[in-house]
């Protein structure tokens, strides 16, 4: 199997771990705690990975610019809003609604990037939509 | 008074709810700008280490005050979130890395799987605190098979 292959396997089980882990340390310690040390955490080890993949150069401003709006989006409005939704609804619950992302894509791709999508696409979008409603509306997902 | 609670307590997921689409709302559009950047040649990682780091600033900034009285951990809370940091950074640096040799395309649909990862884990870590249902598994089971066939198709 292709190394990239398996490297994604691998992030789908550290991302899928990872939120039931978070999960658990949330029992003690606000989001926002969680949060910083986890963001400190994947800061430290990509340090060491550009570093031995290549380093650092020179960033132009429109390249700061960017990173800065994707460091708000992912991690403040992204990441923490994530966190505080698990905590009071669950990985169970909130963990499929991320999956709700590539319908998100599609939304941008088609308004911001004018692109028409595929009949594969729109009904891969409709599967998501009924995954997520089934979760919803499972009255037996209240927490223990 | 069960009454109350019960209603607050669908009050709270219901926010987590919404709180969690806005998260993947977010997170979609973040993902957007880092495609045309990985696109226009810089190297994934550096993207995403410009990302967590402008992330980390503005998280402390905009949260110093909530930080300052939430940082002291208890050591089985903090061996928790250490676990969870390093499978983050271990799923963010892995992903990056697979991009240099796999389309986006490709790499998407295997992340799709995440929700039925993490029930694998409930089943384990989470046991009693939280109640994985048959409608739960169908539901994120065709999540899963959505993302699949939208990567699939493109």
């Amino acid at each position: 199997m292709e190394i990239g292959i398996l490297l994604a396997i691998a992030a789908a089980f550290g991302w899928g771990a990872g939120d039931v882990f978070v999960r658990r340390a949330m029992f003690g310690a606000r989001p926002e705690a969680v949060t910083v040390v986890v963001a400190g955490m994947v800061l430290s080890i990509l340090a060491v990975l550009v570093v031995v993949t290549g380093g650092f150069a020179v960033p132009e401003a429109s390249f700061l610019v960017a990173t800065a709006v994707m460091g708000l989006l992912t991690w403040l409005t992204g990441n923490l809003l994530y966190f505080h939704g698990m905590q009071r609804a669950g990985v169970v619950v909130v963990a499929p609604i991320l999956g709700m992302i590539p319908i998100f894509s599609i939304a941008l791709a088609v308004t911001l990037g004018g692109e028409r999508p595929s009949v594969a696409t729109l009904a891969g979008a409709l599967a998501i939509v009924t995954g997520v409603a089934v979760v919803l509306t499972d009255r037996r997902r209240v927490l223990r | 008074m069960s009454v109350l609670r019960a209603g607050s307590r669908t009050s709270a997921v219901t926010q987590g709810i919404v709180f969690a689409a806005l998260a993947a709302a977010s997170l979609s559009t973040a993902g957007f700008i880092a495609k045309q950047l990985v696109d226009d040649g810089t190297p994934g990682v550096v993207v995403a280490f410009y990302e967590v780091a402008f992330g980390l600033l503005f998280l402390t900034a905009a949260r110093a005050r909530s930080l300052r009285s939430g940082l002291r951990l208890e050591r089985g809370v903090l061996r928790w979130i250490v676990i969870a940091g390093i499978c983050f950074a271990l799923a963010t640096a892995s992903f990056y890395t697979a991009l240099a040799s796999i389309d986006f395309s490709v790499g998407a649909p295997i992340v799709g799987v995440v929700p039925l990862v993490s029930y694998a884990f409930v089943l384990i870590v989470l046991r009693g605190h939280e109640r994985l249902t048959v409608r739960s598994v169908l539901g994120a089971t065709l999540v899963v098979g959505g993302v699949a066939l939208i990567g699939a198709a493109n």
